[in-house]
């Protein structure tokens, strides 16, 4: 069930009333209780086995935790060593093997004829690459003694919690975990701000991402021969602004989810085509994927206590790593080299020339340099990035696509970008004067302008393949 | 406490608004839910379906005033709104292309004079015929005007005129009318139908299915464009099938892309969303039952004969075997249809099975091929019916073994059509194409 479908909406809203009396009957455990069984319905729901692995991975990564407090007081290492590689060779095998094979079989084949590595056939079960990382995150903060391992049952609900179960956002045990483990009573902190973030997201993933997909990046991406230069460029910053509604309008909406929980999940994506630098963007974009990567993978490494080559390396190593973690194919690699080796000549340009150059230049190259990365991530094979690239110098075909249309839609979005904040303040301070029915009034009013403007169909969530 | 209260009151407002949200927008949204929950899931629901939100408005004048300003002041801005995108669209390409840009002038189509020909005489004078009694004309101009009528009406049936100063002479034949009789199937024909079907520069090629053909649709209009260059128009939409009309019908959409434009070769790949039950005017009907198969042909038929008439060349390329657990066993069904009434039409129509080359077994759902020179790739994904990129690269090179360049492939002469002198625009004469049989074989065997 995907979050922004009917089945899911009215489920969503049925259990809602269920959540909110057990709450006020029972107290906070029994919500809690309610909630893990809902998680795990939600997750059977995909396929029942995926919520057997979830409840197996779960159940090592807590008892590996219990594990670290020695007798003595002292922390052990090797529970989380153990968890570490546990989790990533899980991960690797579901997602990861079939890449290997090929590829490996692709190299080998030519030299042992009749090479052949058994076929196995995994199911992607959805939001793997997620709870791993919310899983080893858990982890090693117990194992740096950041915090105390968790019980059975607040740990089991930390790791299936259904808002970010699917695609985030990765929170840390601080964020969601304390909030679990809370024995005050739960309430809707602003319901406003959950119906402006559902108006939101709907705007964003129903209406733009949709509208641009389908005039824009499907068929320029499809058939990029067929296409003028201009257009191309265009398809590029559309893909880019496609990604990023695709996304944040799905964190909008597990926000929102959470907020009438009555959880507060850390934001994810702060205006990312703002950025100044390569450096800002990843502090803008998918901010808890880079944060996790930056304090499991880079300060792991060293980070920038070394040399100054040697941060790079571990720059590029991180920045590798989490291109690899987003999808089984070099294609994802080589945009985390692009990343990486962005950063690395980033810093190389700071070292030697330190000349600041101002903000509408580098937001400018930073977005460019963003674009041409999200070609990389897009692309399936090698052959359609070069397809793609040699058509920057067909100028003459005629373009049959309203570039001009795209640009204008593009200058609105910056410039919306840029008062996002204010005018998500604005709006919410105006829902919250309206009573009930005016609330709900807004909302529908809202949902039914977007979806006679959206492009039909039901969105796909880019993410999900994750 | 009454700071409990207050939460919780705060919590019945937040929850009174978000349900009153949802049923509001499922009262106002129903058919569309409705529909919405058939192609999903694919149990029809009780219900038939439900009446639009504006029909509960009462039905007084005022109301009608409304909805008809309503109605035009959609119809107005709507018109705006694709006006200002072509504006903007012709806008961009002359600001890229400059002159090119612009259409071609339109010139006003000049008739050479048809000059009277100097007739040899070479027969004998004919019998005298007794002169017809002298008419007595008022005036002389009288009499002038009625020898001139006269005489226009046979020079009309003589000549093939050279019509238009354009090479439309050569394209006539193709645009003819859906109300004049196909071409004879003789076995000659048939067999000459069957061989791999010439496309050449201009031929336009319409592209017709469900999800597997928009997967499918990338790589057939790029190797079309480079061996043949064809250019390719792609309608296919995810989910949609022959099954339910209502959420899509693509009988009318096929017709309907005829109408804009004169399309070659339509390929058509579906059937993956169609093995589910029906519901004909509140009559249940089984997939798979007599009653189903035909409802199902008839309107694969009409997409067939579209074609056909058309005088486009069909391929239909079977449904592949499906992994998942609802439709395993199912596409044999819908291909046994798809293949007789391709037969039906086999001057324009073929059924292309594709179980061959996407099995090992030539019959059941194969995830992993053994592919020469890569071993054992997956071609198909997880969800038992998608292909990936390796899966669509097979498809396509066996949708490419249907076609031929225009130019290598030579075609023997098609059977006289019965009555040449009611239809002259097929006759294979043309002024300016002098004696180029294998020309005007060309354009009456397409």
């Amino acid at each position: 069930m995907h979050y922004l479908s009917p089945e899911f909406g009215l489920v969503f809203v049925g259990f809602l009333w269920l959540y909110w009396w057990m709450g006020s009957a029972r107290g906070v455990r029994a919500q809690n209780l309610l909630l893990l069984g809902a998680s795990y319905l939600f997750y059977c729901s995909f396929d029942w086995r995926f919520a057997f692995l979830l409840l197996n991975f779960s159940l090592v990564i807590l008892a590996l935790a219990h594990a670290v407090q020695g007798h003595n007081g002292k922390r052990r290492r090797w529970p989380v060593i153990a968890g570490v590689v546990l989790a990533l060779t899980n991960l690797g095998i579901f997602k990861y093997y079939n890449f290997f094979r090929e590829e490996s079989l692709a190299l080998l084949t030519p030299l042992f004829n009749g090479a052949s590595l058994p076929v196995l056939e995994f199911v992607l079960p959805v939001g793997i690459s997620f709870y791993t990382f919310q899983g080893l995150a858990y982890l090693i903060s117990v194992g740096r003694g950041e915090c105390k391992p968790a019980k059975l049952l607040d740990g089991l609900l930390h790791l299936s919690f259904f808002p970010t179960l699917l695609a985030g956002p990765i929170c840390r045990p601080n964020e969601l975990l304390t909030q679990i483990q809370s024995p005050d009573e739960r309430k809707i902190a602003a319901p406003e701000v959950a119906i402006l973030l559902i108006i939101s997201a709907l705007i964003k993933k129903v209406w733009l991402s949709a509208w641009l997909a389908e005039e824009w990046v499907n068929p320029v991406f499809a058939n990029p021969d067929a296409y003028h230069s201009v257009e191309l460029l265009c398809g590029l910053m559309a893909y880019a602004w496609q990604l990023f509604f695709d996304f944040s309008g799905y964190t909008d909406v597990v926000t929102a989810l959470a907020l009438l929980l009555g959880f507060s999940l850390p934001v994810n994506f702060r205006q990312p085509y703002l950025a100044t630098s390569l450096s800002d963007f990843w502090r803008r974009w998918h901010i808890t994927l880079s944060r996790w990567i930056r304090d499991y993978v880079y300060i792991s490494l060293g980070g920038n206590r070394a040399s100054w080559t040697r941060t790079q390396i571990n720059l590029l190593i991180a920045m590798v790593l989490s291109g690899f973690w987003h999808g089984a194919s070099i294609t994802f690699v080589v945009w985390g080299l692009w990343h990486g080796l962005g950063l690395i000549a980033q810093n190389c340009w700071q070292k030697i020339i330190d000349l600041k150059l101002p903000d509408f230049i580098t937001q400018w190259l930073t977005f460019a340099f963003v674009c041409f990365g999200w070609l990389l991530f897009r692309a399936e094979d090698w052959e359609s990035v070069t397809t793609y690239v040699a058509g920057f110098s067909r100028w003459d075909t005629l373009p049959s696509l309203n570039w001009m249309g795209l640009l204008a839609a593009m200058v609105v979005f910056f410039m919306l970008a840029r008062r996002a904040e204010p005018m998500m303040e604005k709006s919410a301070a105006a829902l919250r004067v309206l009573p009930w029915w005016g609330q709900g009034l807004a909302l529908v009013a809202s949902a039914l302008l977007i979806m006679e403007l959206a492009p039909a169909g039901m969105p796909g969530f880019i993410y999900f393949g994750f | 406490m009454s700071s409990t209260q207050d939460m919780e009151s705060q919590h019945t407002k937040a929850l009174l608004g978000i349900t009153f949200a949802s049923l509001l927008l499922v009262a106002v949204k129903g058919s569309a839910l409705l529909q919405y929950w058939q192609q999903t899931h694919h149990i029809l629901l009780e219900f038939g379906s439900l009446p639009s939100a504006s029909s509960y408005l009462p039905d007084t004048p005022l109301i009608k005033e409304w909805k008809r300003q309503w109605g035009n002041t959609q119809d107005y801005w709507s018109v705006v709104f694709d006006q200002s995108k072509s504006r903007m669209l012709f806008a961009g390409q002359v600001l890229l292309l400059g002159d090119k840009a612009l259409p071609e002038p339109e010139l006003p189509v000049v008739v050479a004079p048809v000059c009277p020909k100097q007739e040899v005489i070479t027969q004998a004078c004919p019998e005298p015929v007794a002169p017809p009694k002298p008419v007595a004309y008022e005036t002389p101009a009288a009499a002038m005007t009625e020898t001139v009528t006269s005489v226009q009406p046979s020079t009309a049936t003589d000549t093939a005129e050279p019509i238009t100063t354009k090479t439309e002479a050569i394209e006539t034949p193709d645009e003819s009318q859906p109300g004049e009789p196909l071409p004879e199937a003789t076995p000659e024909a048939i067999a000459a139908a069957q061989g791999p079907i010439p496309l050449g520069t201009g031929d336009r090629i319409l592209l017709v299915g469900d999800s597997l053909m928009q997967g499918l649709a990338p790589h057939l209009i790029t190797n079309l464009k480079r061996k043949y260059k064809v250019e390719s128009m792609d309608l296919s939409k995810h989910s949609t099938g022959l099954t339910y009309p209502a959420f899509f019908d693509w009988p009318a959409t096929v017709e309907d892309a005829f109408e804009l434009e004169d399309y070659s070769v339509v390929i058509v790949f579906l059937g993956a969303n169609d093995p589910w039950d029906m519901t004909i005017h509140g009559r249940y009907i089984r997939f798979g039952s007599e009653p189903w198969a035909a409802v199902y042909r008839e309107r694969v038929a009409r997409i067939i004969n579209t074609a056909a008439a058309h005088r486009a060349r069909l391929v239909w390329l079977g449904v592949p075997p499906l992994g998942r657990e609802d439709l395993i066993g199912k596409a044999p069904t819908l291909n046994a249809i798809y293949a007789e009434e391709a037969a039906k039409m086999p001057l324009f129509a073929r059924f292309v099975a594709t179980d061959p080359t996407l099995t090992a077994d030539g019959s059941s759902f194969t995830k992993f091929l053994e592919l020469p020179e890569r071993g054992s790739v997956m071609v198909r994904t997880d969800d038992g019916v998608h292909f990936t990129t390796q899966g669509h690269r097979l498809l396509a090179s066996l949708a490419l073994t249907q076609f031929g360049a225009a130019s290598d492939i030579t075609v023997p002469v098609a059977p006289p059509i019965s009555n040449p002198a009611e239809q002259p625009a097929t006759e294979p004469v043309n002024a300016t194409d002098g004696t180029d049989t294998a020309t005007n074989n060309k354009i009456t065997q397409r």
